[in-house]
C-alpha cells in the first residue's frame, strides 16, 4: 500500500495497464512532450516513446476518431481530453460512433476505448471550462460512465476501464487531483464497475454521492453527526453501470435520501437516482428525496456568484434536515 | 522483347477471367439496387434507402484488389455495394435491409450500416463525414502493428465541407497513416451540387493541403479506377503513407428513397443531366470493352445477367424466410 | 363574549365529537391556543381559541356529539354577553357557522379537512408511514402528522403505536369511560361502554380481518421436551448472564423447520399469489398491559440460538417499555404465540396477518406415555397447535411442518450445529 495523490494514482494505472498490455496507448493534446496539461502522463512519453504516447494537435474530433477508429480495430487506446468541456467538440464520434458500433454491428465490433479527462468545477473558470456533464453520457445507450472519488478507485476504476471491452468514459476531478491516498501496490489491481462503496455508516439519512459530490456529503455527515444525525455516504464509484441496489438497501434502512453532484440539476445524474429510488423503494420513503445540485446557469466568473453555483457541503446538511422536518 | 503468343493468351486468360469477376460484380450491385425499391414499396424494407447505381465502378475497381481479411474497408451510409464486393453475402446483405436476424449486423443495424469485419468490412456510416476520424484510428493501428495493410476509407463529395474530415486529413497526413481516402464525387450532396456547397472544388488541394498525395480520376471507367487504385495501394503499402483519390461519378437515381419516389431530385438536376451521365454507364462500358477485346459475348453477359438475378432473387427468398431477431435480443451488444 | 361553535371541517362533515377539552372553564386562553379536540369521521383535529379571554363556559361535555354550527364553549373577551341560551332549536345552522365561527383550525391532516375527501386516501402522509399504517391496520385519520405541511411521517406512526394514555394528549379522550344511561331501563343492571385504546382497536381490526379473510385450520402435535429441557438447563449453567428459554429454542426451532418446509414462510398477497419469503423473520407475540404486540426477530434462519435468544430479549424488554420501533413489530413472516407459562395446555391463535401461519404453544406438562411395548414411562410433553392458511397450506404440509419442529425439539442439540 503506497500513498500517493489522486492524479499519480491515474498515471501508476495507465503505467501498468501499458506495462501489461501492448495494445494499450495513450493519445491526447499534450499528453506526451509537454508531460501532460496536469502532469498526469508526466514520463509516459520517454518510458513508452511516441507510438503508444501519441501527442496530437488540438482536434478533439480527430482525437475522439483516433481512439474510436484503432479501438474498433484491436487496439485498447487511452484518449485524454484535456478537460471534459473540449469533448464536446467530439460528440459526434463519441455518441454516435464510439457508443453505437457494437450495436450497430450487431456485436460483431468492439470498442474498447476509454475517454478520460477531468471534469468538475470551480477555481473562477467560468462557462465554458467549469461544468460537469456526466449526464450526457450516461443519458448515451454504450457507454460506461466512471467517476472516481479516491486515488484508490482513481487507480482500480481506471485499469478496469482499459481492460473492459466497451467504450468508458472516465471523468477525473481536477480539485481532486492533489488529494492523498492509499493505493494497492497489486499490479492487478481493479475495482469492478456498477459496486458503489459505503463510505460512512448511518441510519438517518442515505447521502449519495460521487466524485467530488462524496467529499461533500462526508463533510456533511461530519457536521451533522455532531448534532446527533448519523448519515450513511455512498460513493457511486460509476453512474453506468449504476449500483441501485446499494443504494436502495440504505434508503430502506433510512428512509431518506439526499443526492449530491456538481453537474446541473435538471435531467441529471441526481433526477436519474431520485426517480429509480420511487420506482425501486417507494414504500419506504418517509421524506422526498432531495437534491443538491449544481445552479442551472452558466457558471459564472465574479467569485461570489461562483460559490452560489457551486453546491457545497452546507446545502447537503440543510437538505438532510430537510428530509428530517 | 515481344511475347509469345502462348504468353499472350495466358495474359488475356487472366484479364478475361478478372474482368469478367468485376463485370459480375457490378452487374449483381446494379441487379441488387433496382430489386431494394420493389422490397422497400412492398413494405419489407424500413428507413432510408441510398442505392449505388451509377457508381459501381468505385467499388469494383477497388475492393477487389484488397487483402481482406488484414486491409480495412469504410464507408458512407450508401453501403450495399461495399458490403458485396468485401465478400458479405447477398443474402445476410437482403436480410439485414428487411431487419431479420440472419442480417449481416443481425438486424440492429440497417440499410445504412452494413458491416462485415470478418471480411474486413467495418461498416457503412450514418453521418456524413464520420467514417473518415475513425479512419484515422484504424490507420493508426494498421501502423502500430507495423503491418503493410491498408485502410480504405470511402466518403462523399458533401464529407469534405465538414470540419472532422480536415481534422482528421490533418493527423492522418501528420502521422502518415495507410489510408487510401476515395472521395465519391457524385456531384452532390443530397440536393446540394458541389459548386453551390464548396468555395474551393478542388478537393485534390484540400487533401494535399494536409500532407495527402492525391489525384483525380474518372469513377465511371472501371479500368481508370482499378488502375489508379493500384497505383495509389503500391504507394501506401510501400511508403506507409496516405492517398487521396476523388473519383468522379453520378448517382442515377435519388439521394435516397425519399427524393426518388417523388422525383424531388428535379429540384436540383434535370432528366437530361441524369440521361448524359447514363451514356457513360460503367457497367455498359466495360461490356464494350471486353466485347472488343474478345472477353465477353453477348450470350455470356446474358448468362452473367440471369445468374445474378437469380443470385438477387435467392437473396430475398433467403431474407423474406428468415426470421426477425428475437425480441429478447434487444437489450443484447449495448456492451461488449 | 364569543361563541366558540364547531367548526365544519369537510364538505361532508356534518357533526362532530368533543375528544377532550385541553382548557377547563375560568381557564385564560390566548388566540390561537387549542382548546379542545375534535374528533370527525375523518381526523381528530384540535381547535383554537380565535379570541383571548377566558373559557367562561364548556357547553358540550367530552364525549358528546354535536351538529357543526352548535355552540361548544363561550370565552369572555371583554365584549359583548353572548345571546347563548343552549343548543337545540336555536342552534346556529351550519352556513352560518361558516362565516362567524370564532375559530382555528389546526388539524393534522389539512388535506383531508380542506378537501372533505371522503376516504384516508387523501391524508398527506409519507409513502413509508403509509404503508405501514396498511400493514399495521392503523386508520390513518388517527395519526398527527408532524411532517412538512402536516404530512404523517415514519415518526408519527411510531409515536401512535407507543404512545400510552399518560404520555400523549391526543389519546386521553380515548380511554374516557361513558356511563351508558341512554337506553337504561329499570330491568337494567346498567353497564360500562369503554372506548378501547388504540392498541385494543388495532388488535380488534387485524384480528376480525385475519379471521375474516384466512380460512384458519388447525392441526395439533405433542412434542416430548426433556431432551431440550435438559438441553436448556446445560446452556444456562455455563452462561447465567444471558439465559437461553424454551421461548428462544421455539424460535430457532420453528426457523429451522421452516427451512424444510418454507412453504410455511410465505403470503397470500392482494393480487392473489403466494409470496414466499427468504428470510426467516419470527414474531414473538408478547401480552403486554393493555394488550398484545409481536415484536419480530428477524433472519432467524442464520442467526444462531444464542443471537436469537439475545434479540428476542432485547426486544420483549422494549415491547414491555413501550419503546419499540415500527420496524422491530412489522415484517414477520412466520409467529410463535407461547401461553404454556400461563398454565395453558392447549389453544388456538388467530393468523398474523399477512402470514401463512402462527404457532400456539402450550405448558409442557408431565404425563405417562406408552411405549411401543406397552411400558410405561413419565415424560415432559408440550402441545403445540399450527394455525394455518388454507389457501397456502394444506393438512399434509402443516403436518409436515410440526413433524419437522418434533424432530427438532426432540434432537436439540441440532440447533446448535
Amino acid at each position: 500500500m503506497a500513498t500517493m495523490r489522486y492524479l499519480q494514482a491515474i498515471r501508476l494505472a495507465i503505467t501498468e495497464e501499458m506495462e501489461r498490455d501492448p495494445n494499450v496507448f495513450l493519445c491526447g493534446e499534450d499528453v506526451g512532450q509537454y508531460q501532460g496539461t496536469y502532469r498526469v502522463t508526466e514520463g509516459l512519453l520517454q518510458k513508452f516513446g511516441a507510438m503508444r504516447v501519441v501527442d496530437t494537435p488540438i482536434s478533439e474530433i480527430g482525437i475522439a476518431g483516433l481512439a474510436t477508429g484503432s479501438a474498433m480495430a484491436g487496439l485498447r487506446p487511452v484518449a485524454e481530453f484535456m478537460t471534459w468541456s473540449f469533448a464536446l467538440e467530439a460528440m459526434d464520434q463519441l455518441v454516435n460512433h464510439a457508443a453505437k458500433i457494437t450495436y450497430m454491428s450487431g456485436g460483431r465490433i468492439h470498442c474498447p476505448v476509454v475517454f478520460r479527462g477531468p471534469a468538475g468545477v470551480g477555481t473562477q473558470l467560468s462557462a465554458q471550462h467549469s461544468q460537469s456533464m456526466e449526464s450526457w453520457y450516461a443519458h448515451t445507450p454504450g457507454f460506461k460512465v466512471v467517476m472516481p472519488f479516491t486515488p484508490a478507485d482513481a487507480h482500480g476504476l481506471l485499469k478496469q476501464a482499459i481492460r473492459d471491452d466497451s467504450p468508458v468514459i472516465f471523468m477525473e476531478h481536477a480539485g481532486l487531483y492533489g488529494t492523498h491516498g492509499e493505493v494497492p501496490d497489486d499490479p492487478d489491481h481493479v475495482v469492478e464497475f456498477g459496486k458503489a462503496v459505503v463510505r460512512r455508516k448511518g441510519k438517518d439519512c442515505t447521502l449519495v454521492g460521487y466524485s467530488r459530490g462524496v467529499l461533500m456529503c462526508l463533510r456533511a455527515a461530519e457536521t451533522l453527526a455532531a448534532e446527533g444525525i448519523e448519515c450513511e455516504v455512498i460513493d457511486l464509484r460509476t453512474i453506468v453501470p449504476l449500483d441501485m441496489d446499494t443504494v436502495v438497501e440504505s434508503v430502506c434502512k433510512t428512509h431518506r435520501a439526499v443526492i449530491a453532484q456538481e453537474e446541473w440539476r435538471n435531467v441529471s445524474v441526481g433526477s436519474e437516482i431520485a426517480a429509480r429510488i420511487y420506482e425501486m423503494a417507494f414504500d419506504q420513503m418517509d421524506a422526498p428525496v432531495e437534491r443538491v445540485a449544481g445552479a442551472d446557469v452558466p457558471m459564472p466568473y465574479a467569485k461570489n456568484l461562483e460559490r452560489a453555483a457551486i453546491p457545497t457541503d452546507s446545502d447537503v446538511v440543510a437538505a438532510v434536515k430537510r428530509t428530517l422536518a | 522483347m515481344a511475347k509469345t503468343v502462348a504468353e499472350r493468351s495466358s495474359e488475356d486468360d487472366i484479364q478475361r477471367q478478372e474482368l469478367t469477376e468485376l463485370y459480375r460484380l457490378m452487374v449483381l450491385i446494379r441487379r441488387f439496387e433496382e430489386t431494394v425499391y420493389q422490397k422497400f414499396h412492398e413494405a419489407k424494407i424500413g428507413g432510408y434507402l441510398h442505392r449505388y447505381d451509377g457508381q459501381e465502378a468505385l467499388v469494383a475497381g477497388i475492393i477487389p484488389q484488397l487483402q481482406l481479411p488484414g486491409d480495412y474497408i469504410l464507408c458512407t451510409y450508401r453501403d450495399h455495394a461495399h458490403a458485396l464486393a468485401c465478400g458479405t453475402s447477398p443474402g445476410a446483405v437482403m436480410a439485414e435491409l428487411m431487419g431479420r436476424a440472419t442480417g449481416c449486423a443481425g438486424g440492429k443495424g440497417g440499410s445504412m450500416h452494413l458491416i462485415d469485419p470478418e471480411n474486413g468490412f467495418l461498416g457503412g456510416d450514418g453521418i456524413v463525414g464520420g467514417p473518415v476520424p475513425v479512419s484515422l484510428g484504424v490507420g493508426y493501428a494498421i501502423k502500430y502493428r507495423g503491418t503493410k495493410n491498408v485502410c480504405v476509407c470511402y466518403f462523399g463529395d458533401g464529407a469534405m465541407n465538414q470540419g472532422g474530415v480536415h481534422e482528421a486529413f490533418n493527423m492522418v497526413g501528420l502521422y502518415k497513416l495507410p489510408v487510401l481516402y476515395i472521395l465519391e464525387n457524385n456531384q452532390f450532396a443530397m440536393g446540394t451540387s458541389v459548386s453551390r456547397s464548396t468555395a474551393q472544388p478542388d478537393f485534390v488541394k484540400k487533401a494535399e493541403a494536409h500532407g495527402i498525395r492525391g489525384e483525380r480520376v474518372d469513377g465511371m471507367d472501371l479500368l481508370v479506377v482499378r488502375e489508379a487504385a493500384s497505383r495509389a495501394l503500391d504507394h501506401i503499402r510501400t511508403t506507409g503513407e496516405p492517398y487521396f483519390l476523388e473519383l468522379n461519378c453520378y448517382r442515377y437515381v435519388g439521394h435516397g428513397i425519399g427524393d426518388d419516389n417523388t422525383k424531388g431530385w428535379q429540384t436540383y438536376r434535370t432528366e437530361d443531366e441524369v440521361a448524359e451521365w447514363k451514356l457513360r454507364d460503367p457497367i455498359a462500358k466495360l461490356r464494350d470493352t471486353m466485347e472488343a477485346r474478345g472477353y465477353l459475348t453477348p450470350e455470356q453477359a446474358e448468362k452473367i445477367d440471369e445468374e445474378v438475378r437469380e443470385e438477387v432473387h435467392a437473396a430475398i427468398v433467403f431474407a423474406e424466410s428468415s426470421p426477425e431477431p428475437a425480441l429478447d435480443s434487444l437489450y443484447d451488444h449495448v456492451y461488449s | 363574549m364569543a361563541e366558540i361553535r364547531m367548526p365544519k371541517m369537510g364538505d361532508g362533515m356534518e357533526e362532530g365529537t368533543i375528544n377532550v377539552w385541553l382548557k377547563k372553564e375560568g381557564d385564560a386562553v390566548t388566540a390561537g391556543d387549542p382548546i379542545a379536540e375534535v374528533e370527525t369521521d375523518k381526523a381528530n383535529v384540535e381547535i383554537s381559541a380565535y379570541e383571548t379571554g377566558t373559557l367562561t363556559k364548556i357547553v358540550v361535555a367530552e364525549g358528546q356529539t354535536v351538529p357543526v354550527g352548535a355552540v361548544i364553549a363561550l370565552v369572555n373577551d371583554g365584549g359583548a354577553p353572548s345571546s347563548f341560551a343552549g343548543n337545540g332549536t336555536t342552534a346556529s345552522k351550519p352556513e352560518a357557522a361558516a362565516s362567524t365561527a370564532p375559530v382555528l383550525l389546526e388539524t393534522s391532516a389539512p388535506a383531508v379537512v380542506v378537501t372533505g375527501a371522503s376516504s384516508a386516501e387523501r391524508v398527506k402522509a409519507s409513502p413509508l408511514a403509509r404503508r405501514m399504517m396498511t400493514d399495521l391496520n392503523v386508520n390513518a385519520s388517527l395519526v398527527t402528522g408532524t411532517g412538512p405541511g402536516g404530512r404523517i411521517v415514519e415518526r408519527d406512526v411510531a409515536a401512535y403505536l407507543t404512545s400510552t394514555p399518560v404520555t400523549a394528549p391526543v389519546q386521553v379522550s380515548v380511554v374516557t369511560p361513558v356511563v351508558g344511561v341512554e337506553h337504561a331501563t329499570p330491568s337494567t343492571t346498567g353497564y360500562e361502554d369503554i372506548k378501547p385504546t388504540r392498541m385494543r382497536d388495532a388488535i380488534a381490526r387485524r384480528t376480525q380481518q385475519s379471521t375474516q379473510q384466512i380460512p384458519h385450520f388447525y392441526t395439533t402435535m405433542v412434542i416430548e421436551m426433556d431432551r431440550a429441557l435438559a438441553m436448556i438447563k446445560e446452556l444456562n449453567k455455563d452462561n447465567p448472564e444471558g439465559k437461553v428459554t424454551v421461548n428462544d429454542l421455539l424460535v430457532k426451532a420453528c426457523a429451522i423447520a421452516i427451512g424444510r418446509v418454507p412453504e410455511v414462510n410465505s403470503s397470500w398477497t392482494a393480487d392473489n399469489t403466494i409470496r414466499r419469503y427468504h428470510a426467516i423473520h419470527v414474531g414473538v407475540a408478547v401480552g403486554i398491559d393493555d394488550g398484545l404486540i409481536i415484536p419480530v426477530v428477524r433472519d432467524c434462519g442464520t442467526k444462531t440460538l444464542r443471537q436469537i435468544s439475545a434479540d428476542a430479549k432485547a426486544l420483549i424488554g422494549k415491547a414491555r417499555s413501550g419503546s419499540l420501533k415500527p420496524d422491530e413489530f412489522s415484517g414477520s413472516t412466520f409467529s410463535i404465540s407461547n401461553l404454556g407459562m400461563m398454565g395453558v395446555d392447549q389453544f388456538t391463535a388467530i393468523i398474523n396477518t399477512p402470514e401463512a401461519a402462527i404457532l400456539a404453544v402450550g405448558g409442557v406438562s408431565r404425563d405417562y406415555v406408552v411405549n411401543a411395548d406397552d411400558s410405561v414411562r413419565i415424560a415432559s410433553r408440550m402441545k403445540v397447535t399450527l394455525s394455518a392458511d388454507h389457501r397456502i397450506l394444506d393438512g399434509v404440509v402443516s403436518a409436515k411442518f410440526l413433524n419437522e419442529l418434533k424432530k427438532v425439539l426432540e434432537a436439540p442439540f441440532t440447533v446448535l450445529s
